[in-house]
């Protein structure tokens, strides 16, 4: 049994998913693939949660479901904040799921950056982190011989780069489109489906808990951007930054669009774009029945290649539980590759 | 004889192919196969292959009957002469009708390039408008300049454009 001590950086939807999907999937890690994963460390922003012989995920888990301070638990360090384990705690591998600023990529660069230079494999679904600077992190893992990996950053659960990576090594990726925001795909859905304006679909999604209080990233087709930036450099190995990409949101979009769209056969959905080398997004019609013709919150990419052409993956863009699907396989990549 | 191929777009409705294949008859046309596109659909119509054998006086009056009809031919072959007609379809949003339309057809139309479809959605006058836009080409070059010169005018006249997704 091979045990591996990790950092969590983040302890909100995404991070206590992470631990809650780590205690219930605890002895099929085990048995699957031999290994035991012990959280040594929990960073938060006031402080962290700190114990080299694991911490009781179970009660973190608690507290946060209870809206309890992390706090009270008897592992709490005050003042010592995620920078900080990353410099005195002996981690293996750093799960970094916080929420950075689409401008300056912090703090989930500055975290990325430093659990690197201090030895640790890093596995990461921060978007506007990994977007911020691409080519500097991956550099800087590669100097220190470790792995970085995010694919959770882009696409949540749907295993994008993963696929093209380690299913369709043989072709080359001629282009790429699709839908990478359910915000704005739930809310295209509900305009054309449920005849509903622009900005009650949004009240709506906020309701339901897809969007944000302030859900401008997804409409104005900024989450989208992010991810692109992900999938450009990664994928076609373009150096393409945030500024590269030509934008365009949903909001100019009404009822008579969608309506006239209606009528000759076609959805609007807000699509991402990577062809000849540039990078977009913006509304598209898409034929009704187009496999990106999805509804909901779901996210559906199609990849043009030169030897398996086409190949379409829809799945869930988000979620506490389903972007776990894809932060575990990296982990279990990273080990695997890595951890001997 | 040579081998010729049609591509056409039909309405799917009983009888309309049954039309098609009375003009190939007429004009002595043998025909081969008939393949209907459902995946490819364009709005209410589908395209099909016509694949029959006719000399260039048949192919020619062939291909005038369907004119005459009102069928619009996407793709024509006769022998080794192939010739394609390509169709996109955009979304225009703003206001599309104040920034006079006319001229965003005209400024898009050309020898090769013309605008096949229209359909208009306007509130008032002071709202916004929503203008559905099929353009028609010749061949894969004269359809990407009509899109780069829509674009062009949509910039101009500060209108949304929203293509449709490359779908070949």
């Amino acid at each position: 049994m091979k045990t591996i001590d990790l950092a969590i950086l983040g302890f909100g939807v995404i991070g206590s998913g992470f631990s809650d999907v780590l205690l219930k999937k605890e002895r099929f890690l085990e048995d699957r693939f031999g290994i035991k994963l012990r959280v040594v460390a929990i960073g938060e922003y006031s402080g962290s949660l700190i114990n080299p012989d694991g911490i009781d995920l179970k009660s973190a888990i608690e507290a946060k479901k209870n809206k309890k301070p992390l706090s009270e638990l008897p592992d709490w360090k005050s003042g010592v904040d995620s920078k900080e384990i990353l410099k005195t705690t002996n981690t293996d591998i750093v799960v970094e799921v916080v929420p950075s600023n689409i401008n300056t990529g912090n703090p989930g660069k500055d975290l990325i950056r430093t659990a690197l230079e201090n030895g640790a494999h890093v596995v990461s679904s921060d978007k506007c982190a990994i977007a911020s600077d691409f080519p500097g992190l991956k550099d800087l893992a590669s100097k220190k011989g470790l792995e970085l990996k995010y694919e959770a950053s882009a696409g949540g659960a749907m295993p994008l780069m993963n696929l093209i990576h380690d299913c369709l090594q043989i072709n080359e990726v001629e282009s790429l489109e699709g839908i990478l925001n359910g915000t704005t795909n739930y809310i295209l859905t509900k305009m054309q489906k449920g005849g509903m304006t622009l900005n009650t679909a949004l009240r709506e999604a906020q309701e339901l808990g897809y969007a944000e209080a302030d859900p401008t990233y997804d409409i104005d087709g900024v989450d989208t951007a992010a991810k692109l930036v992900i999938l450009a450099n990664d994928i076609f190995g373009l150096k393409k930054s945030f500024e590269d990409v030509d934008i365009t949101g949903i909001t100019q979009i009404n009822k008579d669009a969608v309506g006239l769209a209606k009528t000759n056969k076609y959805s609007i959905k807000l699509i991402g774009e990577i062809k000849e080398g540039e990078v977009s997004v913006g509304p598209k019609l898409v034929p009704i029945g187009h496999p990106l013709d999805v509804d909901g919150s779901l996210n559906a990419v199609m990849f043009e290649t030169d030897i398996a052409r086409d190949v379409t993956i829809i799945g869930r863009g988000a979620g506490g539980l389903e972007t776990q699907s894809a932060i575990f396989s990296d982990l279990i990549s990273i080990i695997n590759d890595s951890c001997g | 004889m040579p081998d010729c191929e049609l591509t056409i777009e039909l309405e799917d409705k009983p009888g309309e192919l049954a039309k098609i294949l009375e003009i190939i008859a007429k004009n002595n046309g043998n025909l081969f196969s008939v393949s209907h596109l459902r995946e490819k659909e364009i709005g209410k119509n589908i395209p099909v292959v016509i694949k029959f054998q006719s000399d260039e006086k048949g192919f020619k009056a062939i291909e005038a009957d369907l004119i005459a009809q009102k069928i619009k031919i996407i793709k024509k072959k006769s022998g080794d002469d192939e010739e394609t007609n390509l169709v996109l379809d955009f979304i225009i949003l703003g206001h599309v009708i104040d920034t006079n339309i006319k001229d965003t057809i005209y400024s898009v139309s050309d020898s090769s390039t013309m605008v096949r479809r229209l359909n208009i959605a306007i509130r008032s006058i002071e709202d916004p408008s929503a203008v559905f836009i099929q353009l028609s080409a010749k061949g894969r070059d004269a359809l990407e300049k009509g899109v780069k010169k829509l674009k062009k005018v949509c910039m101009e006249k500060n209108l949304l454009m929203v293509p449709q997704i490359a779908t070949d």
